[in-house]
């Protein structure tokens, strides 16, 4: 390569990337722009009418944990926020438990069929995709109501003489998210189990593990990765569900995300709904970097 | 009491024993016999070859005497128990897989100690025995790498010493050296031998390399199409064929047609030979091409042929030659210090066998 030829090729390398530069600008506009927006008006006091005013206050942070009383302007412990944020983490982290415990079954079913056999199954995972989620979760409520479908079969078939309360509990949404959300962590463990070189388990047998032992040492450390991503794929919008909990939790059976929403209508405080926001977004970031620190620990570990 | 011990010294202790075992693959009309009645003994502390073609079962009894299949028939004694259905983790046997199947996610020391550790050894003595077992193998400087940045060669010798780490009664190898090129396998010919002296276990070696066979093993078990053809050390597998697929599998050998005339053989050339007779009359005769000399012309014994082919080997020359019916004879000639022989295409030579080596086959 001559020196000439040399040179445009570090200069073309140097320069390509402003070829890119129209998608990295709608990108960080997109991504960015109304993150920073979120974050400005968790700073400022709010509007009368909703909206802000302009200003900085640290009230809305301070509103995440503490309620002020309006007669003498004492702080007290907000303990309906803190009981949504505590019922969000607990039905996202039961929710993800779950969709583990009956994902990881059904793409072992998966990997184990023929290759052919294989893709009808995957496609019969996500037709659930195909319908709207409303209209999904619709269906559950007309499954799990008083007078719905489950009660009339237990009924029926007088397994039960009263009619399950569970609709607009949280039991109804933790039930609906793991519907919702159950081949988010199907998809990433198929995609880790079918990489899985099944002659390991004969090695396995062969060396006196046993069937549990199989499973604990030697399936689950190496399919790890998919366990991670499907947990991931899981928890993190679980925690931010507003349509299922919504629909299947009534009014009163709130997640973070309703409560969002809640202060963007009819509660008026949008820097409430945007510190609730970015506090979201911080226990989610949190969540995950301790997950993966403890999962990569773990490997390493070899354990 | 001396006559009893006498005894003892002459019948072998049974490691393994496999009582007419069948294993039918699919149902009914289309169900695959891969082993037809196949019954075995094992001795304690032996180098064990199943050798075979591919598809001839070899592999099917190795997996059925490790566990991973079920017979569909008979039954296999280990030391006299029964263990025909007892599940792999229950049996003292190790596998040495063709793939290796090393656990990815373990360091060296980690996949050697993995059996100890399921058997819920103290760890002071998985420790232990590990650093002895990559000692054995000679890996000691690996034993914290991960397995995917070993060679073939080492995954190998990792493989091995995982499967021997917890002493099995047996070891079964599933042609553990057909992944590695030629150089290699012949090291570790050597070593596997080094390996079962020194630790004096039974191994039962599946192959199909007829020559890696003949060099290691005690005794071998020559199978073809789901059957046991024959059982016997490596000379006798060699030097007395029972049956036409043994003596072609194992090395090379000629066959000729022959009819009995009294207590000798009449080729359909034309020739008599003297043979140890069979009860048969219509018979094959098997010679193995280094047994075939060239003769003078009308010395005894001698029958006359044509060169058709020469191929030389270096040390050897392989001389073809057609007698006069057309059957086809190879002779393996030591090649002279001159590299010529004075040997010529369609030169009329006389060739004769010697008179021991000539096998009498009756199928």
């Amino acid at each position: 390569m001559s020196p000439a030829e040399q040179a445009e090729v570090t200069r073309s390398a140097r320069t390509g990337w402003l070829l890119s530069a129209p998608a990295l600008v709608v990108l960080t506009l997109a991504a960015i722009g109304p993150l920073a927006i979120v974050v400005a008006y968790s700073f400022m006091p709010p509007g009368e009418y909703g909206n802000v005013t302009w200003g900085f206050s640290l009230e809305a942070w301070q509103g995440i944990l503490f309620t002020k009383d309006i007669f003498d302007g004492s702080l007290a412990w907000a303990d309906a926020n803190l009981r949504i944020f505590w019922r969000s983490v607990k039905l996202s982290l039961l929710t993800t438990v779950f969709a583990f415990l009956v994902g990881f079954p059904t793409a072992w079913f998966i990997a184990t069929r023929p290759p052919k056999a294989r893709a009808m199954w995957l496609f019969l995972i996500t037709i659930p995709f195909w319908t709207n989620l409303l209209i999904r979760t619709f269906a559950i409520t007309e499954i799990i109501r008083k007078e719905g479908l489950l009660n009339t079969i237990l009924l029926k078939l007088q397994i039960i003489s009263q009619p399950f309360e569970m609709i607009y509990t949280d039991t109804a949404v933790f039930i609906g998210m793991t519907y919702v959300y159950l081949p988010l962590m199907v998809l990433p463990l198929f995609a880790s189990l079918d990489r899985f070189d099944m002659r390991l388990l004969e090695a396995a047998y062969d060396l006196y593990a046993n069937p549990w032992q199989v499973l604990r040492k030697v399936i689950m450390p190496i399919v790890k990765p998919g366990i991670i991503a499907g947990s991931i794929l899981v928890f993190v919008p679980s925690l931010g569900a507003y349509v299922t909990p919504r629909l299947l939790g009534g009014g009163k059976n709130m997640m973070i995300g309703n409560f969002i929403e809640l202060q963007f209508g009819q509660g008026r405080n949008w820097p409430l709904g945007a510190s609730l926001s970015v506090m979201l977004l911080i226990i989610v970031t949190g969540a995950l970097l301790v997950y993966v620190r403890y999962a990569n620990r773990e490997t390493r570990n070899g354990h | 009491m001396i006559k009893t011990t006498q005894e003892c010294a002459v019948t072998h202790n049974i490691a393994v024993e496999a009582r007419h075992v069948v294993k039918a693959f699919g149902q009914g009309e289309t169900a695959v016999k891969a082993l037809d009645d196949v019954s075995v003994n094992i001795r304690t502390g032996e180098f064990f070859t199943l050798l075979g073609p591919s598809g001839c079962g070899k592999t099917t009894l190795l997996r059925l005497i490790a566990g991973f299949e079920m017979p569909s028939g008979g039954t296999i004694l280990l030391e006299g128990a029964d263990i025909t259905t007892l599940p792999p983790n229950k049996r003292p046997v190790n596998t040495v897989f063709q793939s290796y199947a090393l656990f990815p996610h373990l360091t060296v020391a980690e996949n050697v100690g993995f059996g100890l550790q399921m058997l819920g050894r103290p760890k002071a003595e998985v420790t232990a025995t590990t650093a002895r077992m990559l000692a054995l193998v000679k890996l000691e400087a690996l034993a914290n790498r991960k397995t995917s940045q070993l060679s073939g060669g080492q995954q190998q010798r990792v493989a091995l010493a995982r499967a021997l780490a917890p002493a099995p009664k047996v070891l079964l190898l599933d042609e553990p050296l057909s992944a590695l090129d030629l150089k290699l396998r012949k090291e570790m010919q050597i070593e596997l031998k080094r390996l079962q002296l020194e630790t004096g276990i039974t191994f039962i070696f599946v192959t199909h390399d007829q020559e890696e066979a003949l060099t290691m093993s005690d005794r071998i078990g020559v199978m073809s199409a789901g059957k046991l053809q024959q059982v016997g050390s490596p000379k006798e597998i060699y030097n007395h064929p029972v049956n036409r697929f043994v003596a072609s599998f194992i090395g090379e050998s000629n066959f000729l047609p022959a009819t009995r005339e009294g207590d000798r053989y009449r080729l359909d050339c034309g020739a008599l030979i003297a043979a140890p007779t069979a009860k048969a009359d219509r018979v094959t005769l098997t010679v193995r091409p280094e047994q075939v000399r060239l003769a003078a012309m009308g010395e005894a014994d001698a029958i006359p042929a044509t060169i058709i082919n020469l191929v030389y080997f270096g040390t050897d020359t392989h001389c073809h030659l057609s007698l006069s019916d057309g059957t086809e004879v190879v002779a393996r000639l030591q090649s002279p210090a001159t590299g010529d022989a004075g040997l010529g295409l369609g030169q009329a030579v006389a060739l004769r066998f010697v008179p021991e080596a000539i096998q009498v086959l009756e199928d």
